[in-house]
């Protein structure tokens, strides 16, 4: 009988049990023969086990590693014993298709009938292959950064949303260590609380109750907030840690605090407004009660000449809740004041707004006096503008005295930069030094004995050089105030 | 002599108040502050509360009392708590009694911070809504002939 016949009815003897065998199994001879495969093994590949038989185990096996096996096999052949075949490498076997196996294969020596064999045990890993594919894309789906370090602080796994973050190219972040991604002054420390944490099982954030910063590839640091995991695998303990970039959440939270801010000072700005409102507006009606049933007496009594007077006071406190109603609509409306945004000629405004306030400045003695130079042009809207250069400019005649030498009124401009600066300047009576931190305030009245005026006139100006996006300034002495808006420089024209 | 004393911006709330006494014909002297610092430098005029005799209870057997001041909550530049702070300070340093004074405060307004703070004040009495009635002076004016008063 045939040496290889004799063997192979061996082999069929000895391995039918394993046929069926829920472990894929090959046996090949040295020269690389398969002279056995169980049912998996040929299923694996996608042959039947008569196929496979008397066939090279090189069919079995990739065509770009097939000369690199020759030689290992041959190896193998010289030096055989019982291990895992191509440790610490992915291996991968080639079905009939061509499509590549992945393989786990552990090799075992066999002696049969006086001829040297090698047993092969094939595990398919394209089940657990696909299971680390999915985790691969779970962890790339992901939004937050993944960064996984091994107990040295190696990073073996970093997902996109993690590179991008830190500013790296896929791929540059593996095998390099945590302390790149933390910013220079933190490492060192880092390097520590790395180390004992690996010792621990726990879930936790990180750096509980600081602000914890990332480090850019570039250098730049940026707010993070951080979750770690400890994993254990069979190849040791490794750190997982959840990056979410805080950046954009700690700009809302600036500006949902900026708004709050701006919020609370509005409504303090409201009660202050309607405190006011209780005491100025209320003021003339509660005059005008007391006065009407005051006249209503003196008419009784036919005191005719009594009642002409008070009825005379009502009409004064009648006009002054007026004029304040008209003042408080006016900043009211401040915020919807819609004119277009356009160059607006400065001196001839300054002149329609001077001559306006004419007759009242001739009663009160006061020259007005338009200093603005020809062909200056304020980016502004017109009526907002006309507004605070009135007010200003009733201002200084209202206030006017004649301590300080004749009375004026001069209202002058200049270019600075890309704004205008508009100066209204008067010799009155100033504003008293104790109440200059109020002048913009409302219902703010400096002079009771000069004016009955509402003490909304400044607080109205400041809101319109505001909205025109202008600063306003003041100084004043007892030599008069001078009031400065600077506000967008229009088109100069040359004159 | 009753005494009444108004500290007010408002000219015609002053009108009001000094109306109201002249038409009772009671003997009163009135005085009239347009704003808080003429107030204060009228009772710092040295001799002011030297020349009163301040032993007298005030609201003792039910009589009015001698002096009454009324102060305007709501006036530019020093309000009528601020003014009242300056005096209280200044009856102090004058060791003048709390009592010497019956001070009313005015206010058009209902305002709850006021009234809080005026029923914080030491020297304060009591706060009178404007505008004033002729209750109110009738009560702190007792006329001569109250027939006159209708």
């Amino acid at each position: 009988m045939d040496e290889s016949v004799k063997l192979s009815r061996v082999l069929e003897d000895r391995f039918a049990p394993f046929d069926r065998a829920p472990t894929a199994m090959l046996v090949a001879d040295r020269k690389g023969v398969i002279v056995y495969a169980n049912q998996l093994a040929a299923a694996t590949f996608d042959y039947e086990c008569e196929e496979l038989i008397g066939s090279s185990v090189d069919v079995l096996i990739p065509t770009d590693v097939r000369a690199v096996h020759t030689h290992l096999r041959q190896a193998y052949t010289e030096y055989p014993a019982t291990r895992r075949m191509g440790a610490s490498r992915d291996l991968e076997g080639l079905s009939r298709s061509g499509r590549r196996v992945p393989v786990e294969i552990g090799l075992t020596p066999l002696r049969l009938e006086g001829v040297d064999l090698t047993l092969a045990f094939v595990l398919d890993l394209t089940g657990r292959t696909r299971q680390e594919d999915r985790f691969r894309a779970v962890t790339e789906a992901a939004s937050h950064g993944l960064v996984m370090v091994n107990r040295e602080g190696t990073i073996v796994l970093a997902n996109g949303a993690a590179c991008s973050m830190f500013g790296y190219e896929k791929g540059q972040l593996l095998g390099q260590t945590i302390e790149m991604l933390v910013p220079r002054d933190r490492a060192l420390k880092h390097r520590v609380y790395r180390a004992s944490y690996a010792e621990r099982t726990e879930v936790r954030p990180m750096g509980f109750g600081r602000d914890l910063f990332g480090k850019r590839s570039d250098g730049t640091e940026f707010p993070v907030e951080i979750g770690l995991m400890p994993l254990d695998s069979d190849d040791g303990r490794f750190i997982v840690a959840t990056v979410i970039d805080l950046t954009e959440r700690k700009r809302i939270e600036t500006e949902i605090r900026r708004s709050n801010e701006h919020l609370l000072r509005l409504n303090e700005e409201l009660s202050g407004f309607s405190y006011s409102v209780s005491h100025d507006l209320k003021s003339p009606l509660a005059s005008i009660c007391g006065l009407v049933d005051l006249a209503a007496r003196e008419l009784a009594e036919n005191d005719l000449e009594g009642a002409a007077e008070t009825l005379a006071k009502i009409g004064e406190r009648g006009r002054h809740a007026g004029q304040l109603v008209d003042d408080i609509l006016d900043l009211a409306r401040t915020d919807f004041e819609t004119g277009a945004v356009e160059d607006v000629d400065l001196r001839a405004t300054v002149q329609d707004v001077l001559v306006s306030l004419g007759s009242f400045a001739e009663q009160r003695k006061v020259e007005l006096i338009n200093d603005v130079p020809h062909g200056l042009s304020a980016l502004s809207q017109a009526v907002r503008l006309r507004q605070v250069l009135k007010n200003l400019a009733s201002n200084a005649v209202k206030y006017s005295c004649d301590q300080n030498g004749p009375p004026f009124a001069r209202v002058s401009a200049s270019a600075s930069g890309d704004r205008i600066e508009i100066q209204v300047e008067d010799n009155g009576l100033g504003i008293p030094a104790d109440c200059r931190h109020q002048v913009f305030g409302m219902f703010q009245r400096f002079h009771p004995q000069h004016s009955d005026g509402s003490g909304l006139g400044l607080a109205l100006v400041k809101k319109h050089v505001e909205s025109l996006g202008g600063t306003i300034r003041f100084e004043s002495s007892a030599q008069g105030s001078s009031f400065v808006v600077a506000i967008p420089e229009g088109e100069r024209t040359e004159q | 002599m009753k005494r009444v004393i108004v500290v007010d911006d408002c000219e015609a709330d002053r009108y009001l108040i000094r109306r109201m006494i002249e038409r009772r014909q009671t003997d009163v002297d009135f005085v009239e502050c347009p704003d808080a610092p003429s107030a204060l430098r009228y009772f710092e005029q040295a001799d002011w509360f030297a020349q009163r005799n301040f032993s007298g209870d005030k609201g003792a057997a039910g009589d009015a009392p001698e002096t009454v001041l009324l102060v305007d909550i709501n006036m530019p530049r020093m309000n009528g708590f601020q003014f009242l702070d300056q005096l209280q300070d200044l009856m102090k340093e004058r060791q003048v009694p709390a009592n010497a004074l019956w001070i009313a405060v005015l206010s058009s307004s209902r305002a709850r911070q006021d009234r809080a703070r005026a029923a914080g004040m030491l020297v304060v009495d009591e706060c009178l809504a404007k505008p004033i009635e002729l209750a109110d002076l009738d009560r702190l004016v007792p006329p001569l002939n109250s027939g006159l008063s209708a």
